[in-house]
């Protein structure tokens, strides 16, 4: 039997217990949101010399696999694509295609001031900044970023996803 | 043929040259500090020192001169330490405020410590000190920072001619100072501070605002307020001009600048620019939408014209305003809306002048070229002083002088008074009388045999007045007599002619005196003019009287050309003038007008008359960058693009078709070209102009004096009349002379307590424009009037004391300033300031022969103004 | 060169474990256990792996993170001249000074922008700066979700000096690890001295 003479508990905002039921409720949202940060996986898009923090970052001192997330080779079982790197006019369309083959919802980090803005590179064969053609979630400064600060841009990036609202649905 | 070495480098030359410069040809780089383009070579550096062989000691390469067999040395460790040294000399003094100093990354001195290393000394003594002056308006001069090089005071002397500062004090207490001490109150030319190594004077205007590598883009275009046409730089960050800056290498005006092109671009930034277009809605004036303000137009004047007939619409044009501008101005009036009645402000004066020449000697006989003049052995000047109207053409007759020349003024000598030996000062309305009896010595001494019978026969009727009549005009006999006799002498003389000969009647007779003049003399012709297009805006027939090229409408032939070219109809008839068609608007036979960058309020005589009439329009459309005194009588006003805003041509007073470059990029306004366009589109003009380029196209089509021109050949200097054909002069043809066979009156002499009134050119200001600009308005803000000291000391005023001015037309509020050129009687008031210009309280007639200006009116009192 | 033989390696002897001893390596899983002997060290010693957000390694010093301007702990003001030597010696130009005439006729600095996003790190500007007004501070951790956040201006890079350059560790920096050393500060203005280049073979002080 249920003692519902307690009443629901807050654990926290949104999240309630039913005491002695052994029972969480909580809205979808936060559920859904839940599972997708939990367990992120990023499609690897290293292009130039912050691919080779990124490799850092996802090697054992900075294990980015006991935070849930696993880089992928292949975009259509990868949640985001982290841009790490320059960004040619030429590999801007390759990077565009395997952000497309991404299933939704999908997530954009760009990695470095090179995949930000273009660096030092005002130049016309370089891209100024990806997010010129992608929707760029987080930006991660640095050149390159430490694996920290990129450990810190998927923190963000997992803060932002906490908070989303009817992402799943379709009526959106 | 002389033969040195220098670095081991052989090198030939026929010339006599300095070492600085014939290294320089081999490409060895010797430094300098006080050796400046356009300057004759100092030595007081010694920063260029080189060794000899077999001479002692090291020599200065800038002054030495190369002589055959010479050996030259310029990278030897002497040498080196000798740079060292003498930089380190320099630093004892020059403080290290790089930081913050305006010069730093482009400061000479900077590069060669950088490169020499001597910034460390080893003087254990202070610095001296010496005060910074904030005085001047656009100048600032940091005497802590001088080298004394005196490359600011060279070219002062030797090249502007205005003489204005010089090195005071001696040893290390020596620092430049302006001869009126303390403030510069020169010709603010600025063109010492391009001449400044370091930062010891620098502009005021972007003072620590500027870094060279703040420079995002940077133009090279013509000044707009001249009819010069130099060629500057713009520098521009973020849109806005940061600084303009002569070009030493191109352009006719080698470097120099004066008052107005160098720091009298900030107007484009004016908070009163107009920023979208305006239309007149229940007696306001409301912003709307491009669209809507082009198609209301494009209707009303359809509505007129169907209404009254082409004659109805007027145009004035605009000689601020490109030739691509002009062209569709007339293009509008005369093929969209059939009306010949096209007319600009080069009807007050430069526009009879010229014509009434060409009608004397034949097309383009004023089109000589600027630089030239510096080659000339004598300059004769009548009618305005070049030095204020056209700075940098003044600073060409300097240099006659400068290399010996002589120089004449007829009337008032203003900035050419250190230049000439005797005044020729006449009272006013004397001038004629002058000339004439120039004219008659001149012909009589030189024994001419004329080739041109017309002329002839009107030289030999012209009646002489005697040295009495003279003598009561107030010039002296010697004078006279040392002109006369000087002129016969000059074998490449130069006549230069300025507005006063005609603005104050008798204007055929002036300009046939002069025109006779320089045919007499074999001389070349200058007409001075005060607008940077006044003769494109005529090129592109902004006159009744002329279709595009120049070319008389009466001719039918060039109508049948433009229908054939361009399937363009010639409208019938001559067209009415400026003049006419301000009678017209008044008594109600035209409609509508469009103004484009003028303001005939503000710019024509009897400022009540045209106002009235310009009320009295069903419809009045002006395009301009300001809400002018005539913009707030329209009822449609479009934001036109300032100069630095618009691509296009400009044609200077020797004719040489330059371009003018897009500098920022604004948003206010439109180029009146597009403007006009769009309005003739709406209309149902057939062609579509994409930019600039394809107007020009079309101009060069049709016109036969641009024909073959092309948009992009002109670079550089662009091109000179002709362009690609024959010169027209020499057509023969009558002329009508006012009052020739007459002699010339002795004017009557003004009562007392009042004055006759002229209009006076300040060098600071460009017309109306200029009182847009801060940067000018701070160096002369407020009217001035100016005086002969006698005159003020009569009626009982002192200097700088506050007037007013009361004529039959209005008043005017200007500050007495007494100038000992004004002959007695005479007061001069600028046309600049608003509600106090000089043609808001004088009236006008128009000149029978001339149809050009005649301004009455002109006897005023003065009074001290009440205390406020 | 005809005659070379077509087999240059001939096996002479081959060495193997046969019969009762490969037997015994394969039934005992000798050569697992060897390698699996690593992993079951490795299981005994101390983790390698930081929990980063927990657990944060410091930065080495002369790290070259976030910007930030100097204050000048006299006026409480920013110590920049506004010289623009910075500006200019950025190679992806993402610093923007806009700079005025003051009342007294000073130079004023109105707008220190740093583009955060096109900076390289390369510190150049710390090196140019005169008078030791803007460093790189320790702090990395400023990841985000507009770019307009990074935009630094005069305002946020003083506030980053106080946050993360306060008291002595500014001090400390310019000791020891950047361009114009707190001994080059020694002219009058606390400026400091741009001391030639030495490309020059002459010394004037030992020219005797």
């Amino acid at each position: 039997m249920i003692d519902t003479s307690l009443g629901l508990i807050d654990v926290e905002e949104g999240i309630r217990i039913i005491p002695g039921a052994n029972t969480i409720i909580t809205s979808l949202d936060k559920l859904i949101n839940w599972g997708r940060l939990s367990s992120l996986w990023p499609v690897t898009f290293g292009l130039a010399c912050c691919a080779i923090e990124m490799m850092t970052t996802g090697s054992s001192h900075y294990d980015l696999d006991r935070l849930g997330i696993i880089f992928r080779g292949s975009p259509r079982q990868a949640d985001c694509i982290i841009i790490a790197g320059t960004v040619t006019k030429k590999m801007a369309p390759v990077v565009r295609k395997v952000y497309d083959q991404i299933p939704e919802p999908r997530y954009v980090i760009a990695m470095g001031s090179c995949a930000c803005t273009g660096n030092v590179y005002r130049s016309y064969s370089v891209v100024q900044g990806c997010d010129t053609f992608l929707p760029v979630d987080v930006y991660i400064p640095g050149c390159p970023p430490r694996p920290e600060a990129l450990i810190d841009g998927i923190i963000k990036l997992q803060d932002k996803m906490r908070t989303e609202r009817m992402r799943w649905s379709p009526l959106k | 043929m002389i033969k040195i070495t220098i670095d081991g480098i052989e090198v030939q030359t026929d010339r006599e040259i300095t070492i600085l410069e014939a290294a320089k040809q081999v490409g060895i780089e010797i430094p300098t500090l006080c050796t400046f383009k356009n300057l004759s070579p100092s030595g007081s550096c010694r920063m260029c020192l080189v060794e000899i062989e077999r001479l002692s000691r090291p020599q200065t390469a800038c002054t030495v001169k190369i002589t055959d067999g010479m050996v030259v040395r310029t990278n030897s460790e002497a040498i080196m330490r000798a740079r060292k040294a003498v930089l380190e000399f320099l630093l004892i003094n020059h403080p290290l405020d790089c930081p913050v100093c305006d010069k730093a990354g482009e400061c000479i001195l900077q590069d060669l410590s950088a490169k020499y290393g001597a910034a460390a000394g080893r003087f254990k003594e202070g610095k001296r000190t010496n005060p910074v002056s904030f005085e001047d308006p656009v100048i600032v001069r940091d005497m802590q920072r001088c080298i004394l090089c005196t490359r600011c005071v060279r070219t002062c002397d030797d090249l502007q001619g205005a003489f204005a500062i010089s090195v005071i004090n001696r040893g290390s207490h020596s620092l430049i100072e302006p001869f009126s001490g303390g403030r510069f109150d020169c010709e603010y030319c600025g063109n010492c501070l391009s001449a400044c190594p370091v930062g010891a004077i620098t502009s005021k205007l972007h003072r620590h605002t500027y870094r060279p590598w703040y420079i995002e883009r940077q133009v090279e275009t013509i000044c707009g307020h001249c009819g010069v046409g130099c060629t500057l730089t713009l520098q521009m960050r973020e849109n806005t001009i940061i600084r303009v800056i002569p070009d030493f290498e191109k352009g006719l005006n080698s470097g120099m600048l004066c008052v107005m092109g160098r720091f009298g671009y900030d107007y484009t930034e004016h908070e009163e620019r107009l920023r979208s277009p305006l239309i007149r809605k229940d007696g306001e004036l409301v912003p709307v939408s491009w669209e809507e303000a082009v198609e209301f137009t494009a209707w009303r004047l359809k509505e007129l014209v169907k209404k009254y007939g082409g004659g109805a619409v007027a145009g004035i044009a605009s000689g601020r305003c490109t030739n691509e501008d002009n062209y569709m101005l007339q293009k509008l009036i005369r093929y969209v809306l059939g009306s010949n009645n096209i007319d600009s402000a080069a009807r007050l004066f430069y526009r009879p002048a010229v014509s009434y020449l060409e009608r004397m000697f034949g097309q383009g006989i004023t089109a000589n070229l600027i630089p030239g003049i510096a080659n000339s052995d004598g300059v004769f000047v009548a009618g305005g002083d070049p030095t204020t109207i056209n700075p940098v053409l003044g600073i060409a007759v300097r240099s006659v002088w400068k290399k010996g020349g002589k120089v004449f003024v007829v009337g008032k000598s203003g900035g050419l008074r250190s230049n000439i030996k005797h005044e020729l000062n006449h009272a006013e309305g004397a001038g004629a009388l002058v000339l004439t009896w120039i004219l008659a010595k001149v012909y009589e001494k030189k024994n001419f045999i004329s080739e041109n019978s017309i002329i002839d026969k009107k030289l030999s009727a012209l009646k002489v007045p005697d040295m009495d009549m003279l003598v009561r005009v107030g010039v002296s006999p010697e004078a006279l007599q040392y002109t006369a006799d000087e002129l016969v002498r000059l074998k490449n003389p130069v006549v230069i002619i300025g507005p006063e000969t005609v603005l104050y009647g008798n204007g055929s007779k002036n300009l046939f005196l002069l025109g006779a003049l320089n045919y007499v003399l074999n001389g070349r012709l200058f007409v001075l003019m005060d607008e940077p297009n006044t003769q494109g805006c005529l090129d592109m027939g902004c006159s009744p009287g002329v279709l595009v090229g120049g070319r008389p409408v009466e001719l039918e032939t060039f109508g049948h050309k433009m229908e054939n070219t361009a399937g363009m109809k010639t409208p019938e008839g001559t067209g009415l003038n400026l003049f006419e068609m301000i009678n017209g608007a008044n008594s109600g036979s035209i409609k509508a007008m469009f103004v484009m960058g003028e303001n005939p309020v503000f710019n024509i005589p009897d400022k009540k008359k045209v106002e009235s009439a310009l009320q009295k329009l069903e419809f009045l459309a002006v395009s301009d960058i300001f809400l002018t005194e005539t913009a707030s009588l329209a009822d449609v006003v479009f934001p036109a693009s300032a100069w630095s805003e618009k691509d296009g041509t400009y044609t200077n007073l020797e004719r040489r078709l330059q371009r003018l470059r897009k500098g920022t990029m604004s948003s206010r306004g439109r180029a009146d070209w597009k403007i006009l366009a769009d309005i003739c589109k709406a209309l149902g003009m057939k062609e579509s102009y994409t930019d600039v380029k394809s107007v020009w196209d079309e101009i060069s089509r049709i016109s036969s004096v641009h024909s073959g021109v092309r948009y992009e050949s002109l670079i550089g200097r662009g091109g000179i009349w002709p362009y690609g054909g024959e010169p027209l002069r020499g057509i023969e043809g009558d002329f009508e002379v006012e009052g020739l066979e007459d002699m010339p009156e002795l004017p009557g002499f003004a009562q007392s307590g009042r004055v006759i009134l002229k209009e006076d050119k300040s060098l600071i200001h460009s017309s109306s424009l200029s009182r847009y600009s801060p940067a000018l308005m701070g160096v002369a803000s407020e009217p001035l009037l100016m005086i002969n000291p006698v005159t003020a000391q009569s009626l009982g005023l002192s200097d700088n004391e506050r007037v007013v001015i009361t004529s039959d037309k209005g008043t005017a509020v200007a500050i007495l300033r007494a100038d000992r050129g004004m002959p007695e009687g005479v007061a001069a008031l600028s046309n600049t300031f608003k509600d106090n210009g000089f043609r808001s309280i004088v009236g006008y007639t128009i000149d029978p022969t001339l149809k050009s200006l005649n301004i009455t009116d002109r006897v005023v009192t003065i009074e001290r103004a009440k205390q406020l | 060169m005809n005659d070379m033989k077509i087999k240059d390696v001939v096996v002479m002897e081959r060495k193997e474990d046969t019969g009762i001893g490969r037997f015994l390596k394969t039934v005992f899983f000798v050569e697992i256990l060897q390698g699996m002997k690593l992993t079951l060290k490795t299981m005994f010693t101390k983790p390698v792996t930081r929990q980063y957000p927990k657990e944060k390694r410091p930065a080495m010093p002369g790290f070259r993170g976030l910007h930030a301007l100097v204050r000048n702990p006299e006026t409480q003001q920013a110590k920049c001249v506004g010289c623009g030597l910075c500006a200019a010696v950025c190679p992806s130009r993402c610093i923007t000074i806009y700079t005025s005439e003051g009342e007294k006729h000073e130079k004023v600095v109105d707008r220190y922008e740093i583009e955060v996003l096109r900076c390289l790190y390369c510190a150049l500007c710390v090196e140019a700066c005169p008078f030791g007004a803007v460093v790189l501070t320790e702090h990395y951790e400023y990841a985000g979700y507009n770019k307009a956040d990074f935009k630094m201006t005069k305002d946020k890079l003083l506030e980053n000096w106080d946050k993360y350059m306060a008291g002595t560790k500014g001090e400390e920096y310019f000791k020891r690890f950047w361009g114009p050393r707190a001994d080059d500060f020694k002219t009058p203005e606390n400026q400091a001295v741009f001391k030639g280049r030495s490309q020059s073979k002459v010394d004037l002080h030992n020219a005797e």
